[in-house]
């Protein structure tokens, strides 16, 4: 990475209680590619103040982690930072290597994303402390090794001294986020920049970490940069908010005056895509349940059930994923089923999707027994149902143009071919709203929500009476998860199928489902019609669920956490 | 741990009696009497029918087959039909060259494959890593045999560093005995490093774009610590399998190198007993070769789980597990 500063020693404030102490002043940062240059972000101007949470939020792409990691030379290689950022005054753009390392987890320390990958899967909890404190502290191996267990227990890890000998693996997501963060603070920090720390985690375990960043702050008086795309921790945690549109700073203020009254139109509408826990009741009432689905076998006197599920056991040798689920979609409706990782709603979709055999219970897709047949049997049954999964990058053949991936299932059932098999292709790709100029382009050439447009064109091209959905929306960005689910909406009220919607995120479930069961530890715990589940819960843990997740109102999110505290 | 040692130990046993039938199969059907071989230039039907039974040739083959396996289990495999010594007493004096040969031989291979992979690994696209993909490719190119005489030419016959042929025991004069093996262990070695290279350098890609790796970077960490301590580690992991399944190149590739340096070791005993149809050596040679290349990769796979503590048994089984154990 290199830099040019135009000016210097300009602007940088004399270091006082409550001067920034982290400051941005027209960065830019440009990447050499085999294109030449691309920037990915200018003019980016901002101060952190002590203890001081400043929310950088947007979409991915919008150069907000590029902006916050220039700062202590994290970037790749091909990266080039113009502008200054000072820390405490000093500029940290004009650091040799060798100083930036002195800086770097030292001064200003940083928690990334996944827990799950940030720690090194080889080395101990505690050897991976005490590497820090020894680097930068000159700690000893043994006073580091005390110091790692205060750490550990400063982030309420409990059972420290055990910690320090685990392996990650051996760890939670949400402990392992926890380690990451008490690597951060171990130096002490002036700046803390948090990327995205929460957006792995469970809701319940994302309110716990939102919880510990707080008192670190409260009491470590620690400045931190939030990195988020994630409205409702906006709302839990920052002050201050900076948003990021294509790589510039569209508005900037205090969250309140952000998050409620926004003065920049994209501000408004990132706000507005946000799904929101509350704000979709009374959408069930007005759907009128069709009937059956669309006029395929005549009429039915009663049509058997898209999919009925009774007392499915899965078991991995000792381990229950699944214990005694029974559920039931009828035709044209749509089940939210909503829990945590862990909790078994993935093996329950694979099961429903006949991917995997049960160990016990059976599996009934549109009247038919499924439950394990063998694959040769199952594959004519197949029209009627199919998946969506979570990740459209994966989930697409890469060598496969969107054309072929949509016409597969037709040509593999000999729907039809030829000329009526392109128009049918077609059909589908227009009712996604993909242009038909989409059909000779891979899958790479796409964005993240077209590639899950083709899934969803290819799901349906069997016109199935049951669609597995497995988080179709988690791996996109708000605005584009409101297109799709609104698509998807409205695909599923002209067609009328049946729909297992398998998702983490209460306010999509909300958005989307008539009914709703919530799982927790391969049970179902609670369900019944959306409205009432998401509105007036009975089970604790569904409570629990309700309260964990973050609203974007600072005002709300405030009385919520006061409220969840309490009780 | 046990349970899962035991499960691997019942494993290699099973395919060492796969190797055994083939071993047994594929002598069987070499033509040549073994009886008329022993008995000499001109054999009379007595002695041959005496040999025969003294041999247990007369009996049905599955019943020789059992009588030979029951005899390898102790140890006991039988007599060479060339020089009559017991075959046990030979291999045990040709064993202790080849390994020597094999481990130092090895240890060449992983210092210079994991050294220029790492530096290519961190030097991607620029002009070390091109050159070490170059080298790389040479030394998988080049015969053994090509750059063994060439060995000999520069270093004993132009400059006389190193003797062009021959061995002398350990036990006799340690750096004598270094001399001899040094040409041999290199050439044989750099093959091997060419691959093992390639490896490293690709799984050091990878690991360094992980993201403990960014964390150790954010921790404040140097470059070389970065590389040496939190990359490394991870990346041998699939450099170790590399390792072991290279092995079966290393014995082969022994065959020859022997051959040019003139050591008295296992791989010339092979090549000298399939000469003279001596098949008992033979069969024996093949079986304690497939024994020792079965046991490596036993030892590779119990090294994982000291490499990588993700591996080491856990007590339920889970999807993860799973999906590690199909890398």
């Amino acid at each position: 990475m290199t830099t040019t500063r135009p000016s210097e020693g300009d602007g940088a404030a004399a270091p006082g209680p409550d001067a920034p102490v982290l400051r941005f002043t027209d960065v830019s940062v440009r990447f050499a590619t085999g294109g030449g240059e691309v920037r990915a972000t200018s003019g980016i101007t901002f101060d952190v103040r002590p203890a001081e949470v400043v929310a950088v939020v947007g979409e991915s792409g919008s150069g907000k982690s590029v902006s916050a990691l220039s700062s202590i030379g994290l970037l790749p290689r091909t990266g080039r930072v113009d502008g200054s950022i000072t820390l405490d005054g000093r500029e940290l753009l004009d650091l040799d290597e060798r100083r930036m390392r002195s800086v770097r987890g030292n001064d200003v320390a940083v928690v990334f994303q996944e827990p799950m990958t940030a720690l090194n899967p080889v080395f101990t909890v505690g050897w991976q402390l005490a590497e820090v404190l020894r680097r930068h502290l000159g700690m000893t191996r043994p006073a580091a090794r005390d110091r790692a267990r205060e750490l550990l227990e400063l982030v309420g890890i409990p059972d420290a001294r055990r910690a320090l000998r685990a392996y990650p693996h051996q760890l939670s997501g949400g402990q392992r986020q926890r380690v990451v963060i008490a690597m951060a603070v171990a130096c002490d920090p002036k700046v803390l920049i948090a990327d995205e720390p929460t957006t792995a985690l469970d809701v319940t375990v994302q309110a716990e970490i939102l919880d510990l960043l707080r008192d670190l702050r409260d009491r470590l008086r620690t400045a931190i940069v939030l990195i988020t795309h994630d409205m409702g921790v906006v709302a839990d945690l920052a002050d201050r908010v900076v948003v990021m549109y294509r790589g510039e700073i569209v508005e900037q203020g205090d969250v309140r005056q952000v998050l409620t009254e926004p003065r920049h139109p994209y501000t408004a509408r990132l706000l507005a895509a946000v799904p929101h826990l509350g704000r979709a009741a009374g959408r069930a009432p007005d759907r009128a349940r069709p009937a059956a689905g669309p006029e395929r076998d005549g009429a039915q006197a009663d049509p058997p059930a898209a999919l009925e599920l009774r007392d499915l056991v899965v078991e991995y040798g000792a381990v229950r994923a699944v214990r005694g689920v029974s559920l039931r979609v009828d035709p044209g409706e749509v089940l939210g089923l909503v829990g945590e990782s862990g909790s078994g709603k993935s093996t329950v979709g694979r099961c429903a999707a006949a991917l995997q055999h049960p160990t016990s219970g059976t599996v009934h897709i549109a009247g038919r027994d499924v439950t394990g047949l063998p694959a040769r049997r199952l594959r004519p049954l197949r029209r009627d149902f199919s998946i969506v999964f979570q990740d459209p990058a994966s989930s697409l053949d890469p060598r496969m143009t969107v054309g072929d991936s949509v016409a597969e299932p037709l040509r593999m059932h000999r729907v039809c071919r030829g000329r009526a098999l392109a128009g049918r292709v077609a059909e589908l790709l227009d009712s996604v709203a993909l242009g038909a100029g989409m059909r000779d382009r891979y899958p790479h050439e796409l964005s993240g929500g077209q590639r899950q447009r083709v899934s969803i064109a290819r799901a349906l091209a069997l016109e199935p009476r049951l669609l597995i959905a497995d988080e179709p929306t988690s791996a996109l960005d708000v605005s584009v998860q409101a297109e799709i689910l609104d698509l998807f909406l409205d695909l599923q009220r002209r067609l009328g199928f049946g729909c297992l919607f398998i998702s983490h995120d209460l306010a999509v479930v909300e958005l989307l489902a008539d009914r709703v069961a919530v799982m927790r530890g391969g049970e179902i715990v609670e369900s019944g019609p959306a409205s009432r589940v998401l509105g007036e819960p009975d089970h604790p843990y569904t409570r629990a669920l309700l309260a964990a997740a973050p609203v974007p109102d600072p005002d709300r999110q405030r009385a919520r956490r006061l409220a969840r505290a309490a009780g | 741990m046990g349970r899962y040692l035991l499960g691997r130990l019942a494993q290699s046993v099973l395919t060492l009696l796969l190797v055994s039938v083939v071993v047994f199969a594929g002598v069987r059907a070499m033509p040549g009497d073994p009886a008329l071989l022993l008995a000499g230039d001109d054999p009379d039907p007595a002695t041959v029918a005496g040999i025969r039974e003294r041999l247990g040739l007369d009996q049905p083959l599955p019943v020789q087959y059992l009588l030979w396996l029951a005899r390898m289990a102790r140890l006991d495999f039988g007599e060479s039909v060339r020089t009559g010594l017991p075959v046990a007493d030979t291999i045990w004096t040709r064993i202790p060259v080849t390994l020597e040969l094999a481990a130092l031989s090895l240890l060449v291979a992983a210092l210079i494959g994991i050294a220029t992979g790492v530096v290519a690994a961190v030097r991607q696209g620029r002009p070390a890593d091109w050159a070490a993909n170059s080298a790389a490719l040479l030394g998988m190119s080049i015969p053994n045999f090509w750059m063994g005489l060439m060995g000999v030419l520069l270093f004993a016959v132009v400059l006389g560093w190193l003797p062009a042929s021959g061995f002398v025991p350990l036990t006799e004069s340690p750096a004598g005995n270094l001399a001899s093996m040094v040409m041999p262990a290199t050439v044989l070695g750099t093959g091997l490093a060419a691959v093992i290279m390639r490896q490293t350098r690709s799984s050091m890609i990878e690991v360094l774009g992980a993201d403990y790796v960014r964390t150790a970077r954010a921790k404040g960490m140097p470059p070389h610590r970065v590389v040496l301590v939190h990359a490394l580690r991870n990346s041998l992991i699939t450099v170790l399998t590399i390792l072991g399944l290279q092995l079966g190149g290393l014995i082969s590739g022994a065959v020859v190198t022997e051959q040019i340096f003139v050591l008295p070791g296992f791989g010339r005993l092979m090549v000298e007993s399939v000469f003279t149809r001596d098949f008992p050596v033979i069969q024996a040679a093949v079986m304690v070769t497939a024994a020792g290349y079965i046991l490596v990769n036993l030892a590779v796979d119990l090294l994982y789980s000291v490499v990588d503590p993700r591996i080491r048994v856990r007590s339920a089984p889970s999807g993860r597990g799973a999906e590690r154990g199909a890398r």
